[in-house]
């Protein structure tokens, strides 16, 4: 018995290793030499890519210059309150879409629909949806003076949390397939509350697709350089900005590599803590 | 959880009439979140050169002006067709490391998620960078190729996800059940498995695409001289002209795209999307 | 056994298509040929892109050479890492001024230029340093103020008006380090300082300009959208932009005291294998004819002074001869060089 299991095992890494070889082969291909010579870039003497000689004054500079510090911080506060806002919201999303799939087709389709458009193009919509609405509230007596929507850190998180929200809320849908509804009408006819129907029933289900949209939106949040750039019209600072900045009008690469550097290494931790905590989860089921 | 098996439609019937509830929360969402784009078409119409919203006239100058810009149309169809490779090559790729991650040891899954987790976070720039000067020492940099492999690879990551989450909600002792009566092991797969991860592939599918289809950084620098893609074209036009002409281009893609979604939709695609629907009761 | 065999098999099968996919799609799409009949060109998309798609045609036709316009932007980056692949290249002033110092682009061999005595002077300075020029100006606009009357209190005239408190929080610059925002180091300069580079005064200038600051644009058209959408009163920015928005009540100036430029240089990559054809096609650009349809299709100013446009062309033009009188000296190899620092600390004044 633990011959034949030790055998399937073994059976199963190999299989395992050989069905998961084009993707690791393709990265190691595409992303282990652009990674390693961005590495190298960052510590070169010169500010050309590759140069030879080594130094980290680029990694000092960014520690000790209050202005990257700054742009640090906003980049982890701007991603982390998008990943907890579109989670909140693509959870309830999944969940009722789940639990009332009228016009579902429609929806899902209707959700994805931003996507076609070029993202510049979408925050220009935005911002002038936007100003409208300031329009709206100060012709309606609500407000006194426009409300900061454009052009302040709110402002980007908005942007951010429409546009990463479709990712989220179809990775929870994804997960929430194996939700069977009439458990929980049951369940809710038998007395239990919403909350804790959604807590114990909804929730754990719903955890492996929080992982995935929530590690794919806070990438894309802390990634970003246009959105940013736009939504804060010029106002918050973040590392993306100062990577594209060194790059497009001085090309400083070794500054900008060693940017990046940091900018990777400091979001592959809270990614990687997600994805451990996913895999717990995932690999229980089943 | 065998009951899957079965055909589920007997089940399903007494059920219709819920099933047509309809979540106002949902419908909230798709409202907002579709609001940026009802402001890019009504600006569209306007007839004066510059965005302006709500439009103060009614015109579709700027939609012929987009449908006339030889510079849309060319880079269109470019993009249309790496999207396209993409897709290809970017589902060969994932929907095994897929299942290797489901059904694999941990070893593997720990190996495949840290290989899709740097690209994901490593900012595009510098990605498309490096891949410039790879390409460029392979001296690929000026062929095809060079773009559709660093969209597949910026696609990758949210494909995987997307499939793993799909394949999660297949029960692998199904595979098991029918290899046990003897089918090979690659039969069972490709009848009992990845039936039911169509779906999953189908979303896949799309995001690749639409990954592929929207990129600015790394086209920007891994494309060849006459190959711009229309994102970059998009873009360029917008940084120099303030008139409408983009809006109204990125109306029509819309109006193109809610069609094939909703023509998906009929022949059966879409409602599956984001994998699992079949297995719904 | 058989079950490894068939699924190496299929693994063998789907990169077989793949490979097999990438090459049917891919194929014959290689690089340019070689040959001398043809140029390729880095240039800006929009605007410039479709008026030297109407220019272009007739430089073949006088020449024999084509010309492949390539819209996109970070030129000299590109140009930096993918040597020869580029003849010529469009750059404004500090990026071309960049370029030839660090060796990206061939000094530019002013004996063959026919016209370029005939250049409007302050363009041809600002791109000469030590005797070498780093590229060809086609075209300039100016800077100005773009305003709308009816959020303004007062008539705008001098950049001294963008300083007044009556404009807090109204006015849009754009955002570093694209030179539009920039530039106002040197406006401050002049008008607070003690001359045209005591950049400190400029610095201390922008430090007090920033309570009227409503927002940074990065997207050069971003300023007359909102200030056609209302939501700001006053932009700095190119000066011809301002006329379609007349009808707006929307003012444009380009205040008496001078003003700040952008200019639109061809410049020669050093690694070009092709430059003989590049020369034919700056001294195509600065024809008289060719300047003319330029003017009209790019809403840009010509470079040559010999060129009188006509009047439907120059009514979307700001730039008279009085104003190409007034321009401020730019030195372009200055303003690339500190354009790092000068970003860095543009940031630590309006961003947190």
């Amino acid at each position: 018995m633990t011959v034949a299991t030790a055998a399937r095992g073994e059976e199963r890494a190999r299989t395992g290793w050989l069905l998961s070889a084009p993707l690791l082969l393709f990265t190691a291909f595409m992303f282990l030499y652009p990674a390693i010579s961005v590495i190298r870039t960052s510590v070169a003497g010169r500010e050309e890519v590759n140069a030879g000689g080594f130094t980290l004054s680029h990694y000092t500079d960014f520690f000790t210059d209050e202005l990257y510090l700054k742009a640090l911080s906003n980049t982890l506060l701007i991603a982390v309150l998008t990943v907890l806002i579109t989670g909140v919201l693509g959870l309830v999303y999944a969940y009722q879409l789940t639990m009332r799939p009228g016009l579902r087709q429609l929806q899902l389709a209707l959700l994805l629909t931003p996507l076609l458009v070029n993202g510049v193009v979408r925050i220009f919509g935005l911002q002038l949806g936007l100003i409208s609405v300031n329009d709206l509230l100060m012709w309606a007596n609500l407000v006194d003076s426009p409300l900061g929507l454009n052009y302040s850190f709110t402002g980007i998180v908005i942007a951010l949390v429409m546009f990463q929200f479709p990712f989220m809320a179809m990775a929870v849908y994804a997960s929430l397939s194996r939700l069977d509804t009439t458990l929980v009408e049951a369940a809710q006819t038998l007395g239990a509350g919403r909350m804790s129907v959604l807590a114990r029933v909804v929730f754990p289900l719903a955890v492996p697709g929080l992982v995935a949209g929530g590690v794919l939106t806070f990438a894309a949040a802390a990634g970003t350089f246009i959105v940013p750039a736009m939504m804060g019209g010029g106002r918050v600072n973040t590392v993306p900005q100062m990577i594209y900045t060194s790059v497009s009008q001085s090309q400083l690469w070794a500054t900008a590599s060693a940017f990046a550097v940091i900018l990777v290494v400091v979001l592959v931790v809270p990614i990687m803590v997600g994805t451990h905590f996913g895999n717990r989860d995932t690999a229980g089921v089943r | 959880m065998t009951a899957t098996l079965d055909a589920p439609a007997a089940r399903r019937r007494p059920r219709r009439r819920e099933r047509q509830k309809i979540s106002v929360f949902t419908l909230v969402i798709t409202v907002l979140l579709l609001l940026p784009l009802v402001v890019v078409a009504l600006a569209a119409v306007n007839p004066e050169p510059y965005l302006l919203f709500p439009p103060e006239d009614f015109s579709l100058h700027w939609f012929s002006a987009a449908l006339d810009y030889p510079s849309f149309r060319t880079s269109l169809v470019l993009s249309l067709r790496i999207a396209l490779i993409v897709v290809v090559v970017g589902l060969l790729i994932t929907v095994p490391a897929a299942v290797a991650v489901t059904r694999g040891t941990g070893r593997v899954r720990r190996s495949v998620q840290l290989a899709m987790a740097t690209p994901l976070v490593t900012p595009d720039i510098l990605l498309a960078l490096g891949l410039l000067i790879m390409l460029t020492q392979l001296s690929m940099s000026n062929s095809l190729v060079g773009l559709v492999l660093g969209h597949v690879l910026v696609g990758l990551p949210i494909a995987l996800q997307v499939l793993v989450a799909g394949l999660a909600g297949i029960d692998p002792n199904l595979e098991h059940a029918a290899a046990t009566l003897g089918a090979s092991r690659i039969r069972a797969f490709l009848a009992v498995t990845l039936p039911n991860m169509l779906p999953a592939i189908g979303s896949a599918a799309l995001f690749l695409f639409i990954f592929s289809f929207d990129n600015v950084s790394i086209s920007l620098f891994l494309s060849a001289p006459g190959q711009t893609t229309l994102p970059i074209t998009l873009f360029q036009y917008l940084e120099n002209n303030a008139d409408p002409t983009v809006a109204a281009m990125s109306t029509i893609l819309v109006i193109v795209g809610v069609a094939v979604a909703l023509l998906l939709g009929r022949l059966g695609g879409l409602g599956q999307l984001a994998g699992g629907g079949r297995r719904r009761r | 056994m058989a079950t490894t065999l068939s699924r190496r098999g299929l693994l063998s099968l789907g990169v077989g298509i793949g490979a097999g996919t990438l090459l049917a799609a891919c194929g014959g799409e290689d690089s340019p040929e070689a040959a001398n009949t043809r140029i390729v060109a880095r240039c800006w998309g929009g605007v410039w892109e479709t008026a030297l798609q109407k220019i272009c045609p007739g430089f073949t036709e006088a020449t024999g050479v084509e010309v492949l316009n390539d819209p996109g932007s970070d030129t000299v980056p590109l140009l930096q890492q993918k040597p020869g692949q580029y003849d010529l290249a469009w750059l404004i002033g500090n990026e071309a001024a960049r370029g030839l110092t660090s060796d990206v682009l061939e000094p530019i061999d002013t004996s063959r230029i026919e016209k370029w005595d005939s250049i409007v002077t302050r363009l041809s300075d600002g791109q000469t340093k030590d005797g070498k020029v780093s590229g060809v100006p086609i075209s300039y606009t100016a800077s100005g103020i773009l305003y709308k009357t009816d959020k303004v209190p007062f008539k705008i005239t001098s950049w001294e008006d963008l300083w007044r408190p009556e404009l807090k929080g109204q006015v849009a610059l754009q955002n570093a380090p694209s030179i539009g925002g920039l530039f106002l180091i040197f406006t401050g300069a002049r008008i607070f300082g003690s001359g045209p580079t005591d950049y400190e005064a400029g610095w201390k200038a922008l430090e007090r300009l920033k309570d009227n600051v409503q927002f940074l644009f990065n997207t050069s058209t971003d300023g007359v959208n909102k200030l056609a959408a209302g939501s700001v009163a006053a932009v700095v920015t190119i000066a011809d932009q301002g006329i379609p928005l007349k009808s707006r009540g929307v003012e444009t100036v380009v205040p008496a005291e001078g003003s700040t430029w952008s200019v639109q240089n061809v410049t020669i990559p050093a690694a070009s294998t092709r430059k003989d054809q590049a020369y034919e096609f700056i001294n195509y650009m600065l024809k008289d004819e060719t300047q003319v349809e330029w003017a009209r299709e790019g809403k840009a100013a010509p470079a040559s002074t010999t060129v009188t446009l006509p009047s439907e062309v120059s009514a979307n033009l700001v730039e008279t001869p009085q104003i190409a009188q007034s321009l401020w000296p730019i030195d372009w190899y200055e303003f690339g060089q500190n354009i790092t620092e000068w970003t860095t600390r543009w940031q630590r004044i309006f961003g947190s």
